[in-house]
C-alpha cells in the first residue's frame, strides 16, 4: 500500500493540548527518527499486538497512517512532549471511532526511560477531557492484552472500569490473545466516583 | 429472484423443521412486517420500521454481507413454506483475528418452539468450519431473555456488560458481551 502523502501543515488545525511538564502536539515528519527508538523497544511493545518496529520505513508507515486517520476523522494521537526541551517521549490519542455511539478507543506508548513519573496519566488527562469535553465521546474504551498488568493498573488509577475479558480477541503472530475491555464514560469523567468512605468502628456496614 | 451476485453458490442450510436461505426481492414484504413488529424490536437496537425503504435497505445489507465477503446472512423459512419468518448469520468480521458476530430475529409468532435453537447449532458449525472463526461473539440487551437463553443454550459464556456501548434513539444502552470460541464448540458437538 502506498503512503499517505502528508506534512506538517496536514495538521494546522490540530488541538495542542497543555498540561504541567508537557505539550501534547501533532507529529511532525522529523518526529520518525526520535519516536523509531520507542517503536522498536521490545519492552515498550510487549503485549500491544506489533511488533517493535526495525525499519524507519515502518515508522514511515504508522505516522503516515495517522495523518490519513486524522484528516479522514477515524483518529488522533498527540505527540507528548517536554515543556523544558521539546524532547519527545511518548505520544497517546484515539482511534476506531464509532461516531453512531459516541465511542472510541484509547491507545498509549511511552518511552521506558520515563515510566513511573506520571507522565502519561498527566497527558491522559488533558486527552480525557478534550475527548469527553470537544470531541463529544461519551464512551472511551481501552483494550489491554490480560498479561500487561502495568497498563491495566495504569488504566484503573485514572478511573478506567474493567467490564470483562474478551477471549482470544486477536490473533497476533500465530496466537489468540485475551484482552481486557476498560471503559470510562462521560459522565463518570465529569463526575468521578468518590472513594468509598470506610464505615466507622462499631457502626452497621 | 435470488439477491446472490457471487460465484461461490450461497450455502442452503437444512435442519428438521427448517431451511435457512439466500436473500431474495419476494422476502421484501415479510422483512417489513417482521420488522414492524413492536415486540421483535424491543431490543435490536432500531425503532421498528415504518417504510418498505427501510425494509429494502436491510434485504440489501442481507444480500452485501454475503455478495462482498463481509459475512453472511441466512433467511429463515420453514421447511415447505419457504416464507422468511426471520434471519441469522454474521457480521463485523474480523479476518486478520477469525472472529465474527452473531445476529439473529425470528418472528413473534414462532418464539418459545425452539427454532433459533435449531437454526444457530449448523450456523456455528459453517462459521467454525467453513468460514474458520476462531471466536463468534454476540452483544446482547441484558434484559433480552429470550436472546441470552438462546446463546446460554449453544454454550456462549457471558464476558462482561459493556456499559453505554450503543446509543439508540438518543438513550446510551449497555450490552452483554458473549462470545463462544471454536475449542469450546468443539467439545459441546
Amino acid at each position: 500500500m502506498t503512503n499517505f502523502e502528508w506534512n506538517d501543515l496536514t495538521y494546522q488545525d490540530f488541538p495542542v493540548l497543555e498540561t504541567e511538564r508537557m505539550i501534547l502536539r501533532a507529529p511532525r515528519v522529523a518526529d520518525g527518527p526520535v519516536l523509531l527508538p520507542i517503536y522498536s523497544d521490545p519492552e515498550v511493545m510487549a503485549y500491544t499486538g506489533r511488533s517493535p518496529l526495525e525499519r524507519m520505513e515502518e515508522m514511515e508507515q504508522w505516522l503516515s497512517m495517522l495523518a490519513r486517520g486524522y484528516c479522514e476523522d477515524k483518529g488522533i494521537r498527540w505527540h507528548m512532549v517536554f515543556k523544558e526541551n521539546g524532547e519527545l517521549i511518548g505520544d497517546l490519542g484515539f482511534h476506531h471511532y464509532e461516531p453512531a455511539y459516541f465511542l472510541c478507543e484509547l491507545g498509549y506508548r511511552l518511552s521506558k526511560h520515563y515510566w513511573r513519573q506520571g507522565l502519561m496519566s498527566e497527558a491522559l488527562r488533558a486527552v480525557l477531557a478534550h475527548g469527553f469535553s470537544r470531541m463529544d465521546f461519551n464512551r472511551i474504551q481501552a483494550l489491554v492484552d490480560v498479561r500487561n498488568q502495568r497498563s491495566a493498573g495504569f488504566l484503573l488509577r485514572n478511573g478506567f472500569t474493567l467490564e470483562g475479558v474478551l477471549r482470544d480477541y486477536e490473533y497476533n503472530h500465530g496466537v489468540f490473545e485475551d484482552l481486557i475491555m476498560f471503559s470510562m464514560l462521560k459522565r463518570e469523567w465529569e463526575t468521578p466516583p468518590q472513594p468509598a468512605s470506610r464505615p466507622e468502628e462499631g457502626q452497621p456496614v | 429472484m435470488s439477491l446472490i451476485q457471487s460465484d461461490k453458490p450461497f450455502p442452503v442450510i437444512e435442519t428438521e423443521r427448517l431451511v435457512l436461505r439466500e436473500p431474495r426481492t419476494d422476502d421484501l414484504e415479510a422483512i417489513l412486517a417482521l420488522h414492524q413488529d413492536p415486540d421483535v424490536m424491543r431490543y435490536m437496537g432500531m425503532s421498528p420500521y415504518k417504510t418498505l425503504e427501510q425494509a429494502q435497505q436491510e434485504l440489501n445489507w442481507f444480500a452485501g454481507l454475503f455478495n462482498l465477503d463481509r459475512g453472511l446472512r441466512w433467511m429463515i423459512t420453514l421447511r415447505g413454506e419457504d416464507t422468511y419468518v426471520g434471519d441469522i448469520g454474521f457480521h463485523n468480521v474480523n479476518q486478520a483475528h477469525r472472529r465474527a458476530e452473531i445476529g439473529y430475529k425470528l418472528g413473534a409468532a414462532y418464539w418459545r418452539k425452539g427454532l433459533m435453537s435449531e437454526a444457530i447449532r449448523p450456523v456455528l458449525a459453517y462459521g467454525f468450519g467453513e468460514l474458520g472463526y476462531n471466536r463468534v461473539e454476540a452483544v446482547v440487551d441484558p434484559p433480552n431473555q429470550g436472546s441470552r437463553g438462546v446463546l446460554e443454550k449453544a454454550g456462549f459464556k457471558l464476558e462482561g456488560l459493556l456499559r453505554e456501548y450503543e446509543i439508540v434513539d438518543g438513550e446510551a444502552c449497555d450490552l452483554c458481551m458473549l462470545s463462544l470460541l471454536k475449542r469450546e464448540w468443539q467439545e459441546i458437538v
